[in-house]
């Protein structure tokens, strides 16, 4: 019999509130668990067991977590996703903490001036994702875990950007 | 398919239940299963399990406390009946129940689990109840019938503590009833207004299986154990009585008028419970047994009821919803013959976030004296080694990630541990001569690990070469 270890994921979105030259979090704008992939666990035991060096240095923000004609109604999303539907920013700035003995909290910022390529006329964000560092999407897509949310509207004239905190809990 | 019934939420009353019950057509047997979900800390009732229910082995009626932290740190969006632990706000524990004051299960085929009973736990049904991963507070647990009968009762994972009645556990004519992995505490000081003496477990039944038990007593009135019935179709194996306080922990006679015998001689007892085998007369090392109100009875580190038992396959998980090894486990509620240190979890989220790169790919073989491998690196700071290590740390032979479906998570890690002339040098300057510890370490020494196992003589070197898998899974 095996020894089990649970881990679960929990995504907090922020509003951005500039002060000076940093952002610090304001409004919570979606607070609650995410899935973590099938392939997140299997690398996780790898990296446990040191057979493999690629860890969680990714984050990515998308518009492809749920219908254009109904964007409060996001997709569920799966243990067998690879990837977000339509990924629109990436950052690997996520300055990753320890909190006690159990959790790993990685925090990303987001901001409405990217260049951004949207999926269709809806400028909202609505999916989210945490990669390791060998991910390449499309072709070796390695997704640790996602989260889909109802849309959040992501233009400049709407806010300046999103900070998303993803903690990582061992149970 | 099984239906669901929510019954329990934020500001939940009690009624809701009884009329989830009420809700049952009585007197027709289910068609099929249904699970009735209860998340509340208070206020604490009565729930009672009618008797004219029919559930059916096939579709049985489980109850079900969904384990959770405060009521007052529930997540907005918390859905009863979502299904998933994963709703719960994190970190998750698993460890508190929703309360009770009573609770009665009088029909047959019913699985309770996980509550908090802050009185009397009674089952008078027969064939095909479980209770398990209860806490039992302050009152009694009881398996009561009027007349001798068969049952087919199984109670495991359970916790009887702060006792006010004369005996914690009480089984009354009926025979097979399966006792498993339970923790029982009988204080005299807890009893004062009642009859002296008192009992931990107290059985006048037949064909009463106990096994991976602790059960205890303290106070110069308590036994740990009351038999009163003909021993010859009980099982009694791999159980830790004790006696603290001046109390003793056997008492017992054939039920039929014939001589009682007090003793704390686990040999006496023997020959009367011929079927007596694995136990031990040991202090468990509960955490805190003197709290008057708030009793710790999990054991320390130290305990000798750890891996002391072989895995019983009906109790696959402890008290806490942790999963038991299959090979030897802890006796009574609480497991801990793997342990995963906090040093060990923080650097598992320091390997997935690339804080650190030192990964799980050394094992140490250790004996638990003098508080054993975790107590040892506690307090190291890297390099070897100390008095509790038999081995310092090897390489291991490697880590196998299999990525299976259904065991994605699945990392079995590999060991092997050979005698040579150097080290049985070491061996034998050792102040132990046995290991009851595997531990599995990082390059720069930390403690991910401990897994406690039966003992391994050095004395005449009882190994040449030793090797360990140990499996260990990620689970989302």
């Amino acid at each position: 019999m095996k020894k089990e270890m649970g881990l679960v994921g929990w995504t907090k979105i922020y509003e951005a509130v500039r002060k000076g030259e940093k952002f610090l979090p304001g409004n919570v704008l979606f607070d609650h668990h995410n899935v973590i992939t099938l392939f997140g666990l299997t690398r996780s035991a790898q990296l446990l067991g040191g057979l493999n060096t690629h860890f969680i240095n990714a984050m990515a923000i998308g518009d492809g977590g749920a219908p254009q004609a109904m964007p409060g109604a996001p997709y569920v999303p799966l243990d067998t996703d690879t990837g977000l539907a339509h990924e629109i920013l990436r950052t690997t700035s996520l300055n990753p903490t320890i909190v006690g003995t159990s959790q790993l909290q990685f925090t990303g910022l987001f901001l409405t001036s990217s260049p951004i390529t949207w999926l269709g006329t809806l400028h909202a964000v609505n999916e989210v994702g945490l990669f390791f560092s060998d991910d390449v999407q499309p072709g070796t897509p390695r997704m640790f875990a996602r989260n889909t949310f109802p849309s959040i509207p992501f233009d400049p004239v709407d806010r300046e950007g999103l900070i998303v905190t993803w903690s990582v809990y061992i149970v | 398919m099984t239906q669901r019934i929510k019954v329990a939420g934020p500001g939940f009353d009690y009624a809701t239940l009884s009329a989830a019950l009420a809700s049952i057509t009585p007197s027709v047997p289910f068609t099929q299963p249904i699970v009735i979900e209860v998340y509340a800390t208070a206020p604490s009732e009565v729930i009672t399990v009618p008797s004219n229910l029919l559930p059916t082995p096939a579709n049985p009626l489980i109850i079900m406390s969904l384990r959770a932290p405060t009521v007052t740190s529930l997540f907005p969006n918390y859905q009863l009946d979502s299904g998933s632990m994963a709703q719960y706000p994190p970190p998750q524990p698993r460890l508190v129940q929703a309360q009770m004051d009573f609770f009665d299960i009088q029909a047959n085929n019913v699985f309770l689990d996980g509550f908090q009973v802050n009185g009397d736990l009674q089952i008078t049904s027969n064939t095909g109840v479980t209770v398990n991963g209860c806490l039992v507070i302050g009152g009694q647990l009881r398996v009561v019938r009027v007349a001798p009968t068969s049952a087919t009762i199984l109670i495991s994972n359970c916790q009887v503590e702060l006792t006010s009645a004369q005996s914690a556990v009480r089984i009354v004519n009926a025979g097979g009833v399966q006792f498993y992995n339970n923790t029982i505490l009988i204080r005299t000081a807890d009893a004062l207004s009642i009859l002296v003496p008192s009992y931990a477990v107290e059985a006048e039944a037949s064909a009463i299986d106990a096994r991976n038990n602790v059960i205890a007593a303290a106070g110069p009135t308590a036994f740990a154990i009351r038999f009163g019935a003909t021993p010859g179709t009980s099982n009694f194996q791999n159980n830790v009585y004790f006696a603290f306080d001046g109390g003793a922990i056997f008492n017992f006679d054939n039920g039929a008028g014939g001589p009682v015998t007090v003793t704390s001689n686990l040999t006496t007892w023997s020959s009367f419970m011929t079927s007596e085998t694995g136990s031990a007369t040991v202090d468990p090392e509960f955490r805190d047994r003197l709290n008057l109100t708030t009793p710790n009875l999990d054991v320390a580190v130290t305990s000798a009821t750890l891996a002391l038992a072989p895995f019983l396959p009906s109790v696959t998980h402890d008290l806490r919803g942790q999963r038991r090894p299959v090979d030897f486990v802890t006796v009574g509620a609480y497991e801990h013959a793997e342990v995963i240190t906090d040093a060990g979890r923080v650097r598992f989220l320091q390997i997935l976030s690339g804080l650190s790169v030192q990964p799980v790919n050394m094992a140490v073989l250790g004996s638990s004296g003098s508080g054993g491998l975790l107590q040892d690196f506690t307090s190291q700071t890297g390099g070897p080694q100390s008095i509790n290590e038999l081995f310092t740390p090897i390489p291991m032979s490697g880590a196998v990630a299999p990525g299976n479906p259904g065991q994605e998570g699945m990392v079995v890690f590999l060991a092997a541990f050979q005698v040579t002339e150097p080290i049985y040098g070491q061996l034998a300057g050792s102040s132990f001569d046995y290991a009851d510890e595997v531990g599995l370490v990082t390059p720069d020494n930390v403690l991910f690990m401990v897994k406690r196992m039966h003992k391994i003589p050095f004395d005449d070197v009882g190994f040449m070469t030793t090797q360990f898998q140990i499996p260990l899974e990620i689970v989302g």
